[in-house]
């Protein structure tokens, strides 16, 4: 099945409105703009995805990364079909987590913030592929959750045929809180799986 | 007599809000936390005759929640110790699935939970 241009900003619409449900049902956190998703070229090495935070918040930024695949085999392989990426700020962290029901996080452990943002990704991924399957596609197998501080300094996996990522900034009390980032190669429709 | 509790979630923060829940609530204050399925396994062998509970999530490095059921099945000792799956995976296909693996399975609840979710599933198990 052709790649249908449109689908990744569909998916990327579908990612924002997760983390609003998520942040509605969960936290009760009121985001102040409605987050719109913005294309962004992928920079690339050796087919991994290059990953930086310089340009999403100031001071020490946390990442979370998800691959998802199209089926088991893929993921036995690697292949990976796309990519989540969350970047949070330290400044932001713990407010959020305590917000959305996480009791006691140590904003002095960096090991503790690391894994927070994973957490997340991992919740967000998981309503995500479910919510694309409502879209029309199948539904993907997602990795577990890998975490990184600034930058990833070996990149991540992702189809490195794609050339373009959206990019969804989310503010809360008029501060940038939270980024995402999704890109994802052709994923099929259920009727033509 | 309270139950020991093998928690086995590559998550920090969802193992310390299981333990938190469960501990607050007079559930059990004993718990064993792995951070993958092989963890999980090594302290199975080791401590099998005094878990009485396993919460497991589904992805997990080196080994996952799927592999780790499938070989706590194998094996007669611990077969019987009840599971419940605790995951992000929220779709009904893969509730499915986890039940075709172990048909045995005690639950399945989404991330993230509400922790009346957690109590009234594991409340039943720990009594009985």
């Amino acid at each position: 099945m052709a790649h249908q241009p449109d689908d990744l900003y569909l998916q990327a619409l579908c990612l924002a409105e997760v983390i609003l449900r998520t942040f509605e049902h969960q936290g009760k956190l009121d985001v102040s703009s409605k987050p719109i998703p913005r294309l962004r070229p992928i920079v690339q090495s050796n087919q991994r995805m290059k990953i930086m935070s310089l340009d999403k918040f100031d001071g020490t930024t946390y990442i979370g990364t998800i691959n998802f695949f199209k089926d088991q085999e893929d993921l036995k392989a690697k292949k990976a079909v796309g990519a989540l990426i969350v970047y949070i700020g330290d400044k932001y962290i713990v407010d959020l987590f305590n917000q959305m029901g996480y009791p006691g996080l140590d904003e002095s452990n960096d090991e503790e913030l690391q894994d927070a943002v994973g957490t997340f990704c991992n919740i967000i991924a998981g309503k995500f592929k479910l919510a694309l399957t409502q879209l029309g596609f199948i539904e993907l197998e997602m990795s577990h959750f890998s975490t990184y501080r600034d930058a990833v300094k070996d990149g991540i996996p992702f189809d490195y045929r794609q050339s373009r990522k959206y990019e969804i900034t989310f503010e809360i009390d008029e501060g940038k809180a939270l980024v995402v980032e999704l890109t994802m190669g052709p994923v099929p429709k259920v009727e033509a799986a | 007599m309270q139950v020991k509790i093998l928690i086995v979630d590559d998550s920090l923060m969802d193992r310390k809000l299981l333990m938190n829940v469960l501990r607050k609530n007079g559930v059990s204050s004993e718990f064993l936390e792995a951070v993958d399925g092989e963890e999980g396994i090594k302290m199975l062998s080791n401590n099998y005759q005094e878990i009485g509970l396993i919460l497991l999530d589904w992805q997990m490095p080196k080994m996952d929640g799927i592999a780790f059921m499938k070989g706590v099945l194998q094996v007669p000792e611990v077969s019987s110790i009840p599971i419940i799956m605790i995951t992000a995976s929220s779709s009904p296909e893969n509730k499915k699935f986890a039940h075709e693996v172990n048909p045995k399975l005690a639950g399945y609840i989404v991330k993230p939970f509400r922790p009346d979710t957690l109590l009234e599933t594991v409340r039943p198990l720990i009594e009985s």
